[in-house]
C-alpha cells in the first residue's frame, strides 16, 4: 500500500546485530574482531574485523587470511531475534508503538514522538540514550520520509528534512536497497545485478523509470523496488497490537430443531462472550456466528457492530443478533440451499430480487412450496460466536467536524430498535454491485449484516440498462399484452425485429384495465446472460412511453411482455 | 453541532452572571461564540449556516422554488404524489451532506435511481415490508432517522399519520410520503409529466418534464404552479456509474 505523502519514519539501527549479538551472548570480548558465519560464507562482520578487511559474502579461508585472529560465530536467528527484544523494549519506554523491521532494526513513526520530544534531533538522542543507558548497544537513528531513505539516514546518523527523501536518495547506488529487506536479500540482490547491467544505477535512475514499465519488466520485486527509491513508504510502520479473536462455543445435546432451545444457548454464550470483552476491555468490529447442523454442514454469518464501544454491544444485543440468525437457519430462510435455489429460480424466472425475494410475494412463494420438505433444516448440534476484530475499548474516537458521529450513534440505534420490532431481516442496507438489469444492480443484505457485493461494479457490464435508472422497480413484473395498430401482439424475433410498432400497451389479469397509447418507445435491445450456464436468461427489452406521460420498461422472454419497472 | 456550540458559549460565556455589568454582555458574547464557530467550520471545509437552530434540509437548487422556505423544514411532512423520481431528486441534496433516510413500506422504490439521483446509499436503511407493525417502525425511525420516506406499503390509519406527524415535529426529523398523507405541511402532486429522449427505436428515455402543483397548509398554503426538469443538472450529483459515462444509444443494428 504505498501512500502519496510517506509517512515519515524514524529508524533505530544497531550496525552489525548478529554479531554484535553472537559476540554477547559468546561472550567474546569486543576487541576480538569477529564475524557471523553460516557455514559457507560469512554473513555479517564486527567493526574491528571489517578493519582488517573481513567483507560480507567472504567463504571462510579469505576471511581468515586477511585476519587470522578472527573468531568465526555460528548464525543463529532465533538468537539475534532473542536478544534483540531489549532494546525494542527500551526504544518503547521512549515511543509508543514501535516495528521490528529485522533484529537490528526498529521502525517507529516520527511524527507524534517528535512533537512530544522537540524535535526529531532531540528524539533520535533520547532514544540512543536510552537504548545505551538499558542495555549497553551502541544505536543510530535516522529521520526521514519513507522506510529507505529513514534506513540510510540512520546509517549515517542523520535527519533527512521532510521532503528532501526523493533528493537524498538520488544519487545513492542501487546496492543500498539490500539494506531494508527483511528477509532473504539474494533476490534483491540478483534485480540490483540485472539492473546495474541495463544501465540503471542508482535510485534516481531507478525511480525516473515508468513505472508500468518497470512493473512489467521486473514483476512486484521491480515495483516495490522502484517504489522505495521514490522515497515512497510501502506502508506505515504498524503500531496498534492485533488482539486475538474471542471465541466461544458449545455442544447442543440434545440438537436444537426450535429457534427458542437454541436461543436459550445463545443466551449464555453472548452472557459469557460479553464478560470475556469486558473482562479483557475490549470491544469488536464483527461477531461471526458459525454453527454445524446434525448433517455435518457449516453455517456461518458475520454481523458488523461498530457502533461503538461495548456500551453499544450488551449481552441481550448479541442475543438479539444469533437470534436472528438462527430464525433465517431454522425456519424462515431455508439454509444455504435456499439461497441457491433462490438464485436459481431467479435465473430461469429472469426476475431476480436480491433480500426482498423474503417477501411472500405470490411469484415466490409458489415455486418455493413443493420444495419445502427436502429443505428442512437440520438440526444444530454446535453453535459457536466469534468476536472479531478485537480492539481496546474506547479507542474509537468520534469525529469532531463533519457530519456529527453521534446522529449516526442516534441513527443506528434507531435501526436497531425497529430491527427488535421486525425481526432481523425486516430492515435492509443496500449498496450498489455490478450487473445488467435494474434488480441485478442492486445489493440488498440485513442492516448490520457484513455480507460483501458479490458482482464488482466497476467491471464494464456491457448491455446495462442506459440511465436515467427507473425510479419504479416491480417487485412481481406484471404481465402486459403489447399490441400494434392492427390490435395484433408484437413480437420480436430471433434476430431483435419487431413484427410491427407498438401502439398500445394492456395490462393483463389481476390488473386488467384499457389500454394506454404508445407516444415512444426505443428498443428493442437484446440481454443474454449466462448462456454457457444451465439457467441461461434472454430477453429483450423494450422502453415505452405511454401516454399517462410515463415511462415504462418492457421485457419480452418466449413471446411474453411483461413490465419491469415504471420511470414516473 | 449543537454539542460543540454549547461547549463553546460554555467556554467563552461561562461566567455571564458573575461577570456583570463589567464583561461583554451575554448577547456579545454568543456572538463572538458563533464567529469562532463558523472560522472554525470554514477551516473544516464543513458547509456553513446549520447552527443549532437551522432546521432546513438542502434541496438541490432547482427544486428550492418548489418548497415555501426553499429547504426541507425539519418536523414536517412532506407528500411527494405523483413521481419518484421527484421525490428521490429532493431528498439527494440532504442526503449527501450527511442526512440518514429510511425507506419504509416502498419495496418498489429503484434503488438505483436513489444512488443517481445522489442519494449515498451508506445512509439508507430500507424497511421494505413492515406489516402490521408499520406504525410501530416509523415512530422508532422517527426517533433517529433525519429522513423517513412512507412508501404505499406502510398499513397506516389517519390517525396513525397525524400521530407519526406530531412525533415528527417533536423529534425535529422531516416524514415524506409518497401518498396522500392527512395533516402533510407541504404538498407536491404531479399534474403532467413527459419523457423526452424516445425515438421510435432509437434513443432511450432521458430527460423528464414534469408540472407540479405546490399546495399545503400555513406557508405553502398559496399554490403555485412549476415545471421541473428531472434529472437535475447540478454537479454535486454524483454518478455511480463511474465507467461509462454516456451509454451508447440503443438501437436496432440486426
Amino acid at each position: 500500500m504505498s501512500t502519496e505523502a510517506a509517512t515519515r519514519t524514524a529508524v533505530l539501527w544497531v550496525p552489525d546485530w548478529p554479531v554484535v549479538a553472537a559476540m554477547g551472548a559468546a561472550q567474546v570480548p569486543a576487541h576480538v574482531p569477529a564475524a557471523t558465519h553460516d557455514g559457507r560464507r560469512v554473513l555479517a562482520v564486527s567493526a574491528t574485523a571489517r578493519a582488517q578487511g573481513v567483507r560480507r559474502g567472504m567463504r571462510r579461508r579469505r576471511a581468515q587470511e586477511c585476519c587470522p585472529e578472527i573468531e568465526l560465530l555460528d548464525a543463529d536467528d532465533a538468537r539475534d531475534a532473542r536478544e534483540f527484544e531489549p532494546v525494542a523494549l527500551a526504544a518503547e519506554t521512549v515511543v509508543a508503538g514501535i516495528e521490528v523491521a529485522r533484529p537490528g532494526l526498529l521502525l517507529l513513526p516520527s511524527g507524534g514522538p517528535a512533537r512530544y520530544h522537540g524535535t526529531e534531533e532531540r528524539l533520535a538522542q533520547v532514544l540512543v540514550e536510552r537504548v545505551v543507558h538499558d542495555t549497553g548497544h551502541e544505536s543510530q537513528v535516522g529521520v526521514a520520509d519513507g522506510i529507505l531513505a529513514a534506513v540510510l539516514a540512520a546509517r549515517a546518523s542523520s535527519v533527512v528534512p521532510a521532503g528532501g527523501s526523493r533528493a537524498y536518495l538520488a544519487p545513492r547506488p542501487l546496492g543500498e536497497l539490500v539494506h531494508v529487506v527483511a528477509g532473504d536479500a539474494q533476490p534483491v540482490a540478483e534485480l540490483v545485478d540485472l539492473l546495474g547491467r541495463l544501465g540503471v544505477r542508482t535510485l534516481a535512475d531507478l525511480a525516473t523509470l515508468p513505472a508500468a514499465s518497470v512493473l512489467s519488466r521486473f514483476g512486484d520485486l521491480g515495483a516495490w523496488a522502484q517504489r522505495l527509491a521514490q522515497g515512497e513508504d510501502l506502508r506505515p510502520p504498524a503500531r496498534r497490537r492485533i488482539e486475538a479473536d474471542v471465541a466461544v462455543g458449545c455442544e447442543l445435546d440434545p440438537p436444537a430443531e426450535r429457534v427458542d432451545v437454541a436461543t436459550f444457548a445463545a443466551r449464555r454464550l453472548a452472557e459469557d462472550l460479553h464478560a470475556q470483552l469486558v473482562e479483557r476491555s475490549s470491544s469488536c468490529g464483527r461477531l461471526r456466528i458459525t454453527a454445524r447442523t446434525e448433517d455435518g454442514r457449516e453455517l456461518e454469518r458475520t454481523w458488523r457492530c461498530d457502533d461503538g464501544a461495548m456500551g453499544g454491544l450488551t449481552a441481550a444485543r448479541i442475543t438479539d443478533r444469533v437470534r436472528w440468525q438462527l430464525e433465517g437457519w431454522l425456519t424462515a430462510s431455508r439454509v444455504a440451499l435456499g439461497q441457491r435455489r433462490r438464485q436459481e429460480q431467479r435465473q430461469r424466472r429472469g426476475s431476480p430480487q436480491g433480500g426482498r425475494g423474503s417477501e411472500p410475494d405470490d411469484g415466490t412463494a409458489h415455486d418455493d412450496l413443493p420444495d419445502l420438505p427436502e429443505d428442512r433444516p437440520s438440526p444444530l448440534v454446535r453453535l459457536a460466536i466469534t468476536a472479531e476484530e478485537v480492539v481496546p475499548a474506547g479507542v474509537e474516537q468520534p469525529r469532531l467536524w463533519g457530519v456529527s458521529s453521534g446522529e449516526d450513534a442516534r441513527a443506528r440505534r434507531a435501526l436497531g430498535r425497529v430491527q427488535g420490532l421486525l425481526g432481523g431481516d425486516g430492515v435492509l442496507s443496500v449498496t450498489t454491485q455490478g450487473g445488467r438489469d435494474v434488480h441485478d444492480q442492486v445489493h440488498l443484505a440485513p442492516w448490520g449484516d457484513a455480507a460483501p457485493a458479490p458482482r464488482r461494479a466497476d467491471l464494464p457490464w456491457p448491455g446495462r440498462l442506459p440511465e436515467p435508472a427507473p425510479a419504479l422497480v416491480l417487485d412481481v413484473p406484471e404481465d402486459v399484452a403489447v399490441l400494434d395498430d392492427a390490435g395484433a401482439p408484437v413480437r420480436v424475433d430471433v434476430r431483435l425485429a419487431m413484427s410491427a410498432p407498438p401502439a398500445t400497451v394492456r395490462w393483463l389479469a389481476p390488473r386488467a384495465g384499457a389500454g394506454r397509447r404508445v407516444l415512444g418507445w426505443s428498443g428493442p435491445w437484446p440481454l443474454a446472460e449466462r448462456w454457457w450456464s444451465e439457467a441461461p436468461r434472454r430477453r429483450a427489452y423494450l422502453q415505452v412511453l405511454l401516454d399517462d406521460g410515463r415511462g415504462v420498461l418492457l421485457a419480452s422472454a418466449q413471446g411474453r411482455w411483461t413490465v419491469e419497472a415504471v420511470y414516473d | 453541532m449543537t454539542l460543540v456550540d454549547d461547549a463553546l458559549l460554555a467556554a467563552l460565556g461561562g461566567p455571564a452572571d458573575t461577570a456583570g455589568a463589567t464583561g461583554p454582555t451575554h448577547a456579545e458574547r454568543t456572538l463572538l461564540a458563533r464567529s469562532v464557530l463558523r472560522r472554525a467550520e470554514l477551516s473544516a471545509r464543513r458547509a456553513p449556516g446549520s447552527t443549532g437552530e437551522e432546521k432546513l434540509l438542502p434541496v438541490p437548487d432547482e427544486l428550492a422554488g418548489l418548497l415555501p422556505s426553499g429547504g426541507l423544514q425539519r418536523g414536517t411532512a412532506v407528500v411527494v404524489d405523483g413521481s419518484t423520481s421527484l421525490l428521490l431528486a429532493l431528498l439527494s441534496e440532504a442526503s449527501r451532506t450527511g442526512a440518514w433516510t429510511a425507506m419504509v413500506g416502498f419495496p418498489r422504490l429503484g434503488i438505483l435511481a436513489a444512488a443517481e439521483a445522489g442519494i449515498d446509499l451508506g445512509r439508507v436503511a430500507l424497511v421494505p415490508s413492515p406489516g402490521p407493525d408499520a406504525a410501530a417502525a416509523v415512530a422508532a425511525l422517527l426517533d433517529g432517522i433525519d429522513v423517513v420516506v412512507v412508501g404505499p406499503q406502510a398499513a397506516l390509519t389517519d390517525a396513525d399519520r397525524r400521530r407519526l406527524t406530531s412525533r415528527a415535529r417533536e423529534r425535529g426529523n422531516l416524514l415524506v410520503a409518497a401518498q396522500p398523507w392527512a395533516g402533510a405541511h407541504v404538498v407536491l402532486t404531479v399534474r403532467d409529466g413527459t419523457w423526452s429522449g424516445t425515438d421510435h427505436g432509437a434513443g432511450y428515455l432521458r430527460r423528464r418534464r414534469l408540472t407540479v402543483e405546490r399546495s399545503g397548509r400555513a406557508g405553502a398554503s398559496r399554490g403555485i404552479v412549476r415545471q421541473v426538469e428531472l434529472p437535475l443538472h447540478g454537479g454535486a450529483v454524483k454518478n455511480p456509474r463511474q465507467v461509462e459515462k454516456t451509454p451508447p444509444g440503443l438501437r436496432l443494428v440486426g
